[in-house]
């Protein structure tokens, strides 16, 4: 039985029950609608349904069908304007989804959509039925939006459009700057417009032009085009000149004409009238306008001495270009040049040919090497030349001042008066040469030559000769026709010398004058003499070229005490070549065993005398002096000589041997002339010996704190001994003979 | 600072007139041969010492040091004090 069946039956009493009723009016529970019991004819009105017979904007009762269908009757569908469209296309009548431009239709709530989100097709026109925030949606592949009353639609593969719930753009898509498309304020547009406007006005550029605000025209091309080259250029010159035309610029004329003209000056005069002052002049403090001055300035550099002051330092007063300069010293490791590193006396190391001629110059701060850094000759012997400093033209003026003892130094790169000499740079022929040769080691004897070589060991000159009637062993050593020996292969029985059994070396010291003169010249290419030995005149030269770049008149004392100590042992063990690599200036100030080398000289002094040409004392207790080879210093003697005949003659005399307090300044140099209250510590510092002879200056490892500037004058020429020794100097030809 | 110095005449102890800067003081003078260059057997005499030179105007200083440490070894005479020990020299007897 079903359950409707069952409840007929209920109704109709046909249950085959024995207790129920069959009166309707006999029921305990009829129903009811609306809390009136269905029973008799109840009209609407009784059940309490209402049926509104017209729209009312409050009641929620139902209206009448006939109400309504008299009012779509009176406004059709067909009549409506504004008709809503999809994609253009007017929803009015049976439209298909293809006439949409649409795939598909899903509808669905936001939970539904994000399960089937990435399997619907584009085109699918999305409907999202509980969208209340429309930012919520999901964006991705969402075009057209479509909202209202929380509805989201959209076409799957279209653009995304948000619209808030006021129906206007999200403020976020104008603002968003990462956004591939946005919307553009009313000001962006006005500005993009702008822009429009003058990007359709613009001048394109075109490659190799420019472009500029001139409104340049062809007239004023033409113009142009007709001016010429360089019109109304101004060249200003930086330098003064005898012969430009042009502006000088200001600073240069002040420059130069602060250096000629003082600003105030104290005494006008000429150059002649100047010239023939007193040496006063010089630190007198005043300033001399020179009339006729000659605007070419020479460089020049001076010091004064003061006699009655002892301080070796205190007693020399920079003059001239020398004021201001910062004095050199060696230090305790490296030597400090001072403002003197570049002063235009500065020599420079090079390889002299027998002929004179530089073959090459050396790397300052090495000998071993050429300045070009491939190695030098500097230790070849059979190299044909010499290692030597060359120095170039310098003028100079040794002046005495009025106070006994008080002297001036003058040195220029320029013949600044008559006065001013070039002794250094003289020939034998007397002719100025442009540059002069010190040598750069002691002088060796090889093959009847002195040489400057690096790297040989000083062995003296053995004073046993070769005997044809003696037997050698290995290693003995002889002198034969004026050259060392040392036997490689034993002479067994007596027989005249084979020199296939001998050795020959170089060989230092115990050669009297004449043989070191004569292995000197031995050098020499044509008959005259430009290699010779050590000369007087470089020697005075370099001396105060020293006491000028070090400010002082102790010369151990600055640049090093050179090897003053360890007598004949010291000596021998020297090697030459020692302080090649410590560059021009170099030596120890507080020990005596360390080479000392200025300008590129080693043991310019200590170690070895140095027998030196053109100094020579004689028997009336004054000097005899020779400033060059020839005869252009007035002197008699046609070249140097061993006896000091027909040299110059001074008119001060010799001190008794001691310790140098005051020198005489003049035209031959320098040269002492007291030695009371002299000390290794005062005044000059060095020594002094008189006595009659040759000339040995420097002195040796056997003398300690008299070496420097220590002036011998004793036996003479033929003094040999292990300490001296004289070296190379050369002074090339002017006019070579053919 | 002290140098050594060497010369051919005996230096005084005290030389204030040879610098216009500076006062030599000298100490521990010696008298010592060299062998004459030419002959050496012929010997001449030298004199070495140690040398200070100080400048003038420091020179009071020098001198006021200078006579305290005598009068500390007059003291330490009259006293019979070791200065170097700092011990009464009677003490150990």
């Amino acid at each position: 039985m079903t359950d409707n069946f069952a409840r007929l039956l209920a109704l109709t009493g046909g249950n085959g029950g024995s207790g129920g009723t069959t009166d309707y009016e006999t029921l305990d529970n009829k129903p009811s609608i609306g809390g009136t019991t269905l029973i008799g004819d109840l009209t609407l009105a009784e059940l309490g349904i209402i049926v509104d017979d017209q729209l009312n904007l409050q009641s929620t009762n139902p209206v009448q069908n006939a109400v309504l269908t008299a009012l779509l009757n009176a406004f059709p569908y067909s009549n409506v304007t504004g008709k809503p469209q999809i994609n253009g296309v007017t929803l009015t009548g049976n439209i298909t989804l293809d006439e949409l431009g649409l795939n598909a239709i899903w509808v669905g709530t936001q939970a539904e959509y994000a399960a089937v989100e990435s399997t619907l097709a584009e085109g699918t026109l999305v409907i999202i039925t509980d969208d209340q925030d429309v930012d919520n949606v999901p964006t991705q592949n969402s075009t057209n939006l479509v909202t209202s009353g929380g509805i989201y639609a959209f076409v799957v593969g279209g653009y995304q459009t948000k619209i808030d719930s006021q129906n206007k753009l999200d403020a976020d898509l104008v603002d968003d700057t990462n956004a591939a498309h946005k919307f553009a304020t009313s000001g962006q547009l006005s500005q993009i417009a702008t822009n429009a406007t003058n990007i359709a006005n613009k001048v394109d550029k075109v490659n190799g032009k420019g472009l500029s605000t001139e409104d340049f025209t062809t007239a004023e091309k033409t113009k142009l085009s007709g001016v010429e080259t360089e019109a109304n250029k101004t060249v200003v010159d930086s330098a003064l000149s005898e012969s430009s035309t042009n502006p000088v610029q200001n600073k240069v004329v002040t420059e130069n004409l602060n250096d000629k003209y003082p600003k105030a000056w104290d005494v006008e005069l000429t150059q002649a009238e100047y010239d023939a002052l007193p040496a006063s002049k010089y630190v007198d403090g005043k300033n001399y306008y020179i009339t006729d001055g000659d605007s070419d300035k020479p460089i020049i550099y001076g010091f004064h001495v003061d006699p009655d002051e002892s301080d070796p330092s205190d007693a020399v007063t920079y003059l001239m270009d020398a004021v201001g300069m910062e004095p050199a010293s060696m230090g305790a490791t490296s030597f400090n040049y001072g403002s003197w590193k570049n002063a235009f006396f500065m020599p420079k190391p090079c390889m002299l040919k027998y002929d004179g001629t530089v073959d090459y110059y050396l790397d300052p701060n090495d000998f071993t090497k050429k300045v070009d850094g491939t190695a030098s000759d500097v230790g070849n012997i059979n190299y044909a030349g010499n290692a030597m400093m060359e120095f170039p033209k310098i003028w100079f003026k040794f002046e005495a001042g009025t106070a006994d003892g008080e002297g001036y130094f003058y040195v220029s790169n320029q013949k600044v008066d008559d006065t001013y000499r070039c002794w250094c740079n003289m020939d034998a022929d007397g002719n100025e040469i442009d540059h002069f040769y010190v040598h750069i080691y002691n002088g060796v004897i090889y093959d009847g030559k002195m040489r400057s070589l690096s790297g040989v060991k000083l062995s003296p000159w053995s004073t046993t000769a070769y005997s044809s009637s003696a037997t050698y062993a290995v290693n003995s050593i002889v002198n034969y026709d004026g050259k060392m020996w040392k036997c490689v292969t034993a002479v067994e029985t007596a027989e005249e010398f084979d020199s296939t059994k001998w050795e020959q070396f170089a060989f230092n010291g115990n050669t009297d004058g004449t043989q070191e003169v004569n292995s000197a010249t031995a050098n020499n290419t044509t008959a005259k003499s430009e290699w010779y030995i050590d000369t007087w005149c470089d020697r005075v030269l370099i001396t105060a070229l020293l006491y000028l770049i070090g400010k002082s008149l102790n010369l151990q004392g600055t640049f090093g005490r050179g090897i003053d100590s360890g007598s004949q042992t010291a000596a021998e063990a020297y090697v030459t070549g020692a302080a090649n690599d410590k560059g021009l200036f170099y030596g120890s100030t507080s020990n005596g065993s360390t080479v000392v080398k200025v300008f590129g000289i080693e043991n310019f002094w200590a170690y070895k005398w140095h027998r030196t040409a053109g100094l020579f004392g004689n028997a009336n207790g004054g000097y005899n002096y020779k400033m060059t080879a020839s005869t252009a210093d007035g002197s008699q003697a046609n070249g140097y000589n061993i006896n000091g005949v027909n040299y110059l003659t001074t008119i001060i005399s010799r001190p008794s041997s001691g310790y140098i307090s005051k020198i005489g300044f003049g035209e031959h140099g320098l040269l002492p002339v007291s030695t009371i209250n002299g000390s290794s510590s005062k005044y000059y510092c060095d020594y002094f010996y008189t006595g009659t002879g040759f000339a040995l200056v420097g002195g040796s490892a056997n003398h300690g704190a008299v070496c420097g500037f220590y002036v011998y004058l004793g036996l003479g020429v033929a003094l040999r001994g292990w300490d001296v020794a004289a070296a190379l100097s050369c002074k090339p030809l002017a006019n070579k003979e053919v | 600072m002290w140098y050594y110095a060497e010369g051919k005449e005996r230096p005084t102890i005290v030389n204030e007139t040879s610098s216009k800067k500076w006062i030599y003081i000298r100490r521990n003078i010696e008298e010592f041969e060299r062998e004459d260059e030419t002959d050496p057997t012929i010997k001449e005499k030298f004199y070495k010492w140690e040398e200070m030179k100080i400048p003038k105007e420091n020179y009071p200083i020098y001198e006021l040091e200078a006579q305290n440490a005598a009068n500390l070894d007059y003291l330490a005479m009259m006293n019979d004090i070791d200065l170097d020990s700092g011990e009464d020299e009677d003490e150990g007897e």
